[in-house]
Protein backbone atom coordinates (compact mmCIF):
# COMPACT_ATOMS: atom_id res chain seq x y z
CA UNK A 1 0.00 0.00 0.00
CA UNK A 2 1.42 3.39 -0.83
CA UNK A 3 0.26 7.06 -1.19
CA UNK A 4 1.65 9.56 -4.10
CA UNK A 5 5.41 11.13 -1.97
CA UNK A 6 5.01 14.29 0.22
CA UNK A 7 1.17 14.20 1.24
CA UNK A 8 1.07 16.91 3.99
CA UNK A 9 -2.03 15.95 5.53
CA UNK A 10 -3.49 17.80 9.35
CA UNK A 11 -3.10 14.71 11.49
CA UNK A 12 -5.32 16.02 13.66
CA UNK A 13 -7.73 16.27 11.07
CA UNK A 14 -7.60 13.58 8.55
CA UNK A 15 -9.74 12.40 7.05
CA UNK A 16 -12.10 14.63 6.09
CA UNK A 17 -13.38 13.43 2.86
CA UNK A 18 -13.62 9.61 1.29
CA UNK A 19 -10.44 8.10 0.02
CA UNK A 20 -9.54 7.22 -2.90
CA UNK A 21 -7.76 3.36 -3.77
CA UNK A 22 -6.49 2.51 -6.77
CA UNK A 23 -6.28 -1.55 -7.57
CA UNK A 24 -4.11 -2.48 -10.50
CA UNK A 25 -6.37 -5.61 -10.88
CA UNK A 26 -10.21 -5.92 -12.53
CA UNK A 27 -13.11 -5.81 -9.74
CA UNK A 28 -13.61 -9.33 -9.02
CA UNK A 29 -10.31 -11.16 -8.76
CA UNK A 30 -9.14 -11.75 -4.93
CA UNK A 31 -7.30 -8.97 -4.55
CA UNK A 32 -9.48 -6.78 -5.67
CA UNK A 33 -11.73 -8.55 -2.86
CA UNK A 34 -9.37 -8.20 -0.25
CA UNK A 35 -9.17 -4.36 -0.64
CA UNK A 36 -12.50 -3.62 -0.85
CA UNK A 37 -13.48 -6.24 2.56
CA UNK A 38 -10.31 -3.96 3.87
CA UNK A 39 -12.12 -0.70 2.62
CA UNK A 40 -15.83 -1.84 4.61
CA UNK A 41 -13.27 -2.70 7.51
CA UNK A 42 -11.39 0.75 7.73
CA UNK A 43 -14.04 3.01 6.88
CA UNK A 44 -16.41 3.36 10.02
CA UNK A 45 -12.65 3.40 11.85
CA UNK A 46 -11.33 6.36 9.59
CA UNK A 47 -14.73 7.64 9.53
CA UNK A 48 -14.83 7.72 5.98
CA UNK A 49 -15.65 6.36 3.23
CA UNK A 50 -13.03 4.71 0.34
CA UNK A 51 -13.66 4.70 -3.17
CA UNK A 52 -12.27 1.76 -4.72
CA UNK A 53 -11.32 2.33 -8.42
CA UNK A 54 -9.59 -0.90 -10.58
CA UNK A 55 -7.39 0.11 -13.48
CA UNK A 56 -6.27 -3.57 -14.40
CA UNK A 57 -3.80 -4.72 -16.83
CA UNK A 58 -0.68 -4.03 -18.22
CA UNK A 59 1.50 -5.39 -15.28
CA UNK A 60 0.19 -2.95 -13.17
CA UNK A 61 1.39 0.04 -14.88
CA UNK A 62 -1.58 2.08 -15.89
CA UNK A 63 -2.49 1.51 -11.85
CA UNK A 64 0.63 3.08 -10.69
CA UNK A 65 0.42 5.50 -13.21
CA UNK A 66 -2.52 6.79 -12.10
CA UNK A 67 -1.25 6.70 -8.53
CA UNK A 68 1.92 8.63 -9.24
CA UNK A 69 -0.34 11.72 -10.84
CA UNK A 70 -2.57 12.05 -8.38
CA UNK A 71 -1.94 15.36 -5.65
CA UNK A 72 -0.12 13.96 -3.06
CA UNK A 73 -2.85 14.91 -0.22
CA UNK A 74 -3.13 11.54 1.23
CA UNK A 75 -6.50 11.08 -0.30
CA UNK A 76 -5.33 8.63 -2.78
CA UNK A 77 -4.01 5.26 -1.72
CA UNK A 78 -2.79 2.92 -4.38
CA UNK A 79 -2.18 -0.97 -3.83
CA UNK A 80 0.37 -2.24 -5.77
CA UNK A 81 2.24 -6.18 -6.46
CA UNK A 82 5.81 -7.83 -7.10
CA UNK A 83 5.68 -6.10 -10.64
CA UNK A 84 5.08 -2.23 -9.79
CA UNK A 85 8.24 -1.76 -7.69
CA UNK A 86 10.36 -4.35 -8.36
CA UNK A 87 9.90 -6.21 -11.70
CA UNK A 88 9.04 -3.59 -14.01
CA UNK A 89 11.68 -0.42 -13.41
CA UNK A 90 13.93 -3.52 -14.45
CA UNK A 91 11.95 -4.48 -17.50
CA UNK A 92 10.95 -1.35 -19.11
CA UNK A 93 12.44 1.60 -20.27
CA UNK A 94 10.32 4.77 -20.18
CA UNK A 95 8.03 3.66 -17.44
CA UNK A 96 4.86 6.20 -16.72
CA UNK A 97 5.88 6.39 -13.05
CA UNK A 98 9.71 6.43 -10.60
CA UNK A 99 9.24 3.81 -8.42
CA UNK A 100 11.98 5.37 -6.09
CA UNK A 101 10.66 8.32 -6.15
CA UNK A 102 7.32 9.19 -6.65
CA UNK A 103 5.64 7.17 -3.70
CA UNK A 104 5.66 6.98 0.10
CA UNK A 105 5.60 3.76 1.39
CA UNK A 106 2.53 2.63 4.04
CA UNK A 107 2.93 -0.65 4.66
CA UNK A 108 3.20 -3.94 3.12
CA UNK A 109 0.09 -6.08 3.34
CA UNK A 110 -0.07 -9.76 2.55
CA UNK A 111 1.40 -12.50 0.93
CA UNK A 112 -0.06 -14.19 -2.33
CA UNK A 113 -0.39 -17.87 -2.21
CA UNK A 114 -0.38 -19.11 -6.06
CA UNK A 115 -1.60 -22.17 -7.95
CA UNK A 116 -0.69 -23.45 -11.48
CA UNK A 117 -4.34 -24.55 -13.20
CA UNK A 118 -5.03 -26.42 -15.90
CA UNK A 119 -8.36 -26.91 -17.64
CA UNK A 120 -9.89 -29.67 -16.75
CA UNK A 121 -10.53 -30.83 -20.15
CA UNK A 122 -6.83 -31.10 -20.75
CA UNK A 123 -7.23 -34.31 -19.08
CA UNK A 124 -3.86 -34.04 -17.59
CA UNK A 125 -3.41 -34.30 -13.85
CA UNK A 126 0.63 -33.43 -13.35
CA UNK A 127 3.26 -31.12 -14.67
CA UNK A 128 5.15 -33.97 -16.21
CA UNK A 129 1.80 -34.71 -18.09
CA UNK A 130 1.40 -31.47 -18.84
CA UNK A 131 4.56 -30.49 -20.82
CA UNK A 132 3.85 -33.84 -22.93
CA UNK A 133 0.54 -31.91 -23.59
CA UNK A 134 2.19 -29.20 -24.97
CA UNK A 135 5.33 -30.58 -26.63
CA UNK A 136 2.33 -32.87 -28.93
CA UNK A 137 0.33 -29.61 -29.21
CA UNK A 138 2.39 -26.66 -30.20
CA UNK A 139 0.49 -23.17 -29.31
CA UNK A 140 -2.34 -25.01 -29.10
CA UNK A 141 -2.48 -23.68 -25.30
CA UNK A 142 -3.67 -20.65 -24.10
CA UNK A 143 -2.17 -19.20 -20.71
CA UNK A 144 -3.55 -16.32 -18.72
CA UNK A 145 -1.05 -13.69 -17.74
CA UNK A 146 -1.65 -9.78 -16.56
CA UNK A 147 0.50 -8.59 -19.19
CA UNK A 148 4.21 -8.42 -20.69
CA UNK A 149 6.56 -8.42 -18.01
CA UNK A 150 4.17 -9.28 -15.44
CA UNK A 151 5.72 -12.71 -13.20
CA UNK A 152 2.93 -14.76 -14.75
CA UNK A 153 3.81 -14.06 -18.67
CA UNK A 154 8.13 -14.35 -17.00
CA UNK A 155 7.23 -17.77 -15.57
CA UNK A 156 5.61 -18.53 -19.20
CA UNK A 157 8.67 -17.70 -20.57
CA UNK A 158 10.60 -19.89 -18.39
CA UNK A 159 8.13 -23.36 -18.71
CA UNK A 160 8.89 -22.76 -22.75
CA UNK A 161 12.05 -22.15 -22.86
CA UNK A 162 12.92 -25.26 -20.07
CA UNK A 163 10.41 -27.58 -21.52
CA UNK A 164 11.31 -26.28 -25.10
CA UNK A 165 7.50 -25.79 -26.02
CA UNK A 166 5.09 -22.89 -27.49
CA UNK A 167 2.28 -22.01 -24.89
CA UNK A 168 0.80 -18.74 -26.00
CA UNK A 169 0.22 -15.96 -23.18
CA UNK A 170 -3.15 -14.25 -23.25
CA UNK A 171 -2.72 -10.91 -21.38
CA UNK A 172 -6.29 -10.41 -18.83
CA UNK A 173 -6.64 -7.52 -16.18
CA UNK A 174 -6.95 -9.74 -12.72
CA UNK A 175 -6.91 -13.40 -11.66
CA UNK A 176 -10.67 -13.10 -11.54
CA UNK A 177 -11.42 -12.94 -15.38
CA UNK A 178 -8.41 -15.16 -15.99
CA UNK A 179 -10.36 -17.56 -13.40
CA UNK A 180 -13.26 -17.39 -15.38
CA UNK A 181 -11.58 -17.30 -18.92
CA UNK A 182 -10.04 -20.48 -17.83
CA UNK A 183 -13.61 -22.32 -16.49
CA UNK A 184 -15.09 -20.85 -20.30
CA UNK A 185 -12.67 -22.77 -22.49
CA UNK A 186 -10.95 -19.64 -23.96
CA UNK A 187 -7.84 -20.51 -21.62
CA UNK A 188 -6.18 -23.90 -20.82
CA UNK A 189 -3.86 -22.83 -18.11
CA UNK A 190 -3.45 -20.00 -15.95
CA UNK A 191 -0.92 -19.38 -12.57
CA UNK A 192 -2.27 -16.49 -10.19
CA UNK A 193 -3.27 -15.99 -6.54
CA UNK A 194 -5.38 -19.58 -5.33
CA UNK A 195 -7.85 -17.32 -4.19
CA UNK A 196 -9.49 -16.45 -7.57
CA UNK A 197 -9.44 -20.26 -7.81
CA UNK A 198 -11.00 -22.04 -4.91
CA UNK A 199 -14.52 -21.69 -5.49
CA UNK A 200 -14.45 -23.33 -9.08
CA UNK A 201 -12.31 -26.39 -7.93
CA UNK A 202 -15.58 -27.62 -6.69
CA UNK A 203 -17.08 -27.82 -10.27
CA UNK A 204 -14.79 -30.21 -11.78
CA UNK A 205 -13.76 -27.82 -14.50
CA UNK A 206 -10.57 -26.85 -13.35
CA UNK A 207 -7.61 -28.73 -11.25
CA UNK A 208 -4.98 -27.45 -9.53
CA UNK A 209 -1.06 -28.40 -10.57
CA UNK A 210 0.79 -27.27 -8.52
CA UNK A 211 0.70 -24.83 -5.94
CA UNK A 212 3.47 -22.00 -5.06
CA UNK A 213 4.24 -21.29 -1.33
CA UNK A 214 3.37 -17.62 -0.49
CA UNK A 215 5.22 -15.54 -3.20
CA UNK A 216 5.92 -11.94 -2.25
CA UNK A 217 2.39 -10.10 -4.28
CA UNK A 218 0.36 -7.37 -3.57
CA UNK A 219 2.59 -4.96 -0.68
CA UNK B 1 0.24 9.02 7.11
CA UNK B 2 1.23 7.16 10.81
CA UNK B 3 -2.42 6.52 11.29
CA UNK B 4 -3.03 4.73 7.47
CA UNK B 5 -0.46 3.02 8.76
CA UNK B 6 -1.72 1.81 11.87
CA UNK B 7 -5.32 1.73 11.12
CA UNK B 8 -4.21 -0.74 8.12
CA UNK B 9 -1.70 -2.66 10.68
CA UNK B 10 -4.11 -3.51 13.53
CA UNK B 11 -6.71 -4.45 10.97
CA UNK B 12 -4.50 -7.01 9.66
CA UNK B 13 -3.25 -7.93 13.04
CA UNK B 14 -6.96 -9.09 14.40
CA UNK B 15 -7.57 -12.75 14.30
CA UNK B 16 -10.89 -12.44 12.70
CA UNK B 17 -9.55 -10.65 9.59
CA UNK B 18 -6.19 -12.92 9.37
CA UNK B 19 -8.71 -15.92 9.38
CA UNK B 20 -10.99 -14.05 6.33
CA UNK B 21 -7.24 -13.74 4.84
CA UNK B 22 -6.50 -17.20 5.00
CA UNK B 23 -9.80 -17.71 3.25
CA UNK B 24 -8.92 -15.65 0.38
CA UNK B 25 -5.25 -17.36 0.31
CA UNK B 26 -3.08 -15.01 1.31
CA UNK B 27 -1.11 -14.79 4.43
CA UNK B 28 -1.21 -11.54 6.26
CA UNK B 29 2.12 -9.30 6.37
CA UNK B 30 1.70 -5.84 7.78
CA UNK B 31 4.27 -3.58 9.44
CA UNK B 32 5.97 -0.25 9.48
CA UNK B 33 6.72 1.72 6.15
CA UNK B 34 10.83 0.87 7.21
CA UNK B 35 9.86 -2.53 7.14
CA UNK B 36 8.33 -2.35 3.60
CA UNK B 37 11.00 -1.11 2.73
CA UNK B 38 13.47 -3.51 3.81
CA UNK B 39 10.82 -6.02 2.23
CA UNK B 40 11.07 -3.57 -1.22
CA UNK B 41 15.10 -4.31 -1.47
CA UNK B 42 14.78 -8.57 -1.06
CA UNK B 43 11.85 -8.30 -3.96
CA UNK B 44 13.94 -6.25 -6.31
CA UNK B 45 17.05 -9.12 -6.04
CA UNK B 46 14.40 -11.51 -6.34
CA UNK B 47 12.83 -10.06 -9.39
CA UNK B 48 16.70 -9.47 -10.92
CA UNK B 49 16.57 -13.56 -10.40
CA UNK B 50 13.09 -14.14 -11.95
CA UNK B 51 14.18 -11.88 -14.91
CA UNK B 52 17.30 -13.80 -15.73
CA UNK B 53 16.09 -17.26 -15.43
CA UNK B 54 13.28 -16.06 -18.00
CA UNK B 55 16.17 -14.32 -20.47
CA UNK B 56 13.65 -11.31 -20.31
CA UNK B 57 14.84 -8.78 -22.50
CA UNK B 58 14.49 -5.07 -21.52
CA UNK B 59 12.24 -3.06 -23.53
CA UNK B 60 10.44 -0.13 -23.89
CA UNK B 61 6.98 0.65 -22.08
CA UNK B 62 4.50 0.71 -24.61
CA UNK B 63 1.21 1.91 -23.37
CA UNK B 64 -0.95 0.48 -26.38
CA UNK B 65 -0.38 -3.05 -25.05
Amino acid sequence: MLTPWGPALNAQTYPERPIRVIVPIAAGSVTDVIMRATANELAPRLGQSFVIENRGGASGIPGAQTCAQAAPDGYTLCLVYHNTLSINPLLFNKLPYDAQRDFTLITNLYLLVEGLFVSSSLNVSTPAELKAYAEAHPAALNYGTLGPGSNPEMFLKWMNQTWNVNIVGVPYRGGGPSAQALVAGELQLAKMGLGNFLGLLGTGKIKALAVAAARRSPH
Amino acid sequence: MDRLNSEFVKLYRETKFIEYLEKQAVLAAPGTPEEFAQFLERDRQDAELLIRIANQPREDYNAQQ
